[in-house]
């Protein structure tokens, strides 16, 4: 077997060596994007929420933890168990008046851990589509700017505020 | 003598003590017809005088402080029960009657396992539960508000936080904040006023 060396790349070589370049380019971009994402490292923790018959509102409380590098924001919150799921949050007006209002572009700075507990954060769950029964559970999904989405299970129960 | 003396002693003492929870309202001289989680006509404060109150107010719509107050008086209901002290009677106001119905509060009640046999949810004309938190110094006004894309709305209220203990008399005699109330405070109140 002979191999021929003129010297010149052959258009065929060529091509092939640019589609193998562009492989290699995207598949690094893919992998650098991911490593980004895992960069941010959110986790929710102790995810619980009140018990509430259907056509009422409930709220779920959970710790996010952001032990990445960079602050990231929480854009929207998503279940099927409620016709629409905001984030609110309960404020004081004066004495001991209480309030409620949603809250929009929630930031976790990095390092750092952002508690949605009673009388603060919660995700509201408002018109539910079914009973919340203590000992079951419902399913949520955060969805932040870098991170993307968190999926997570929170358990039915009044047992935290004790 | 000795013993006279600490008998004596502790009665001023206790005395003393029952001074300490002045007439913040009081409920005695009124009437006001209300309905109860299962559709009935109540009369209160008439239904629970001569026995002591604990209560709340709210609405259901709301996910986190009325929870708070309604899971506090569950608290206080078992810690009485642990004590054996029955001359208590719990209730929870709606102040926002046109969404609570007897219906509505009796599922609110219900999927909390919540114990009825001495604990009474009101709801009844706007007019009146309107009057009986105004008597009890309770403020509840529309703030925010839900709109879903078929144009129902669903408000939240802000409100006082409130629980009180009320007397045999019918006379509030201390106001607690209804989501943070130190339990032992609230039991020992209700000892000293039993």
């Amino acid at each position: 077997m002979t191999l021929k060396t003129s010297g010149k790349i052959s258009e065929g070589t060529m091509k092939k060596l640019i589609l193998t370049a562009l492989i290699i380019f995207l598949c690094g971009n893919i992998f650098s994007q991911q490593t980004q994402k895992n960069q941010t490292q959110i986790t929710v923790k102790k995810a619980w929420v009140r018990p509430a018959a259907k056509n009422s509102n409930s709220a779920i409380y959970f710790i996010i933890e952001n032990k990445g590098p960079k602050e990231d924001i929480l854009l929207s919150v998503v279940s099927e168990v409620a016709e629409l799921v905001e984030v609110h949050e309960t404020y004081k007006k004066g004495n001991d008046l209480m309030g409620m209002r949603e809250v929009n572009l929630l930031h976790v700075p990095a390092k750092s851990t952002l508690e949605f507990k009673p009388g603060s954060y919660h995700v509201m769950l408002i018109n539910l589509l079914k009973d919340l029964t203590t000992g079951l559970s419902v399913n949520a999904t955060l969805n932040f700017k870098n991170a993307g989405k968190i999926p997570f299970r929170a358990v039915i129960g009044d047992s935290q505020e004790m | 003598m000795r013993k006279r003396v600490f008998l004596l002693f502790a009665s001023i003492l206790l005395i003393s003590c029952k001074e300490k929870l002045p007439v913040v309202e009081d409920f005695g001289g009124v009437h006001y017809s209300l309905v109860n989680q299962k559709n009935e006509n109540v009369g209160f404060p008439d239904f629970v005088k001569g026995k002591l109150v604990v209560i709340n107010y709210i609405f259901t719509n709301c996910p986190d402080i009325c929870p708070l107050g309604t899971n506090n008086l569950r608290l206080i209901q078992e810690r009485l029960k642990k004590e054996k002290i029955n001359n208590v009677e719990f209730v929870s106001l709606s102040f926002d009657p046109e969404f609570d119905t007897p219906e509505v509060l009796a599922k609110f009640a219900g999927i909390r396992s919540l114990d009825l046999r001495n604990w009474t949810f009101l709801t009844g004309d706007k007019s009146v539960t309107d009057a009986v938190i105004k008597k009890a110094g309770v403020l509840a006004v529309v703030g925010d508000s839900t709109v879903f894309k078929d144009g129902r709305k669903i408000f939240y209220y802000i409100h006082t936080d409130r629980i009180q203990l009320i007397d045999a008399d019918a006379r509030i005699r201390k106001n607690y904040k209804g989501s943070e109330i130190n339990i032992d405070e609230i039991i020992n109140d209700i000892k000293n006023l039993g």
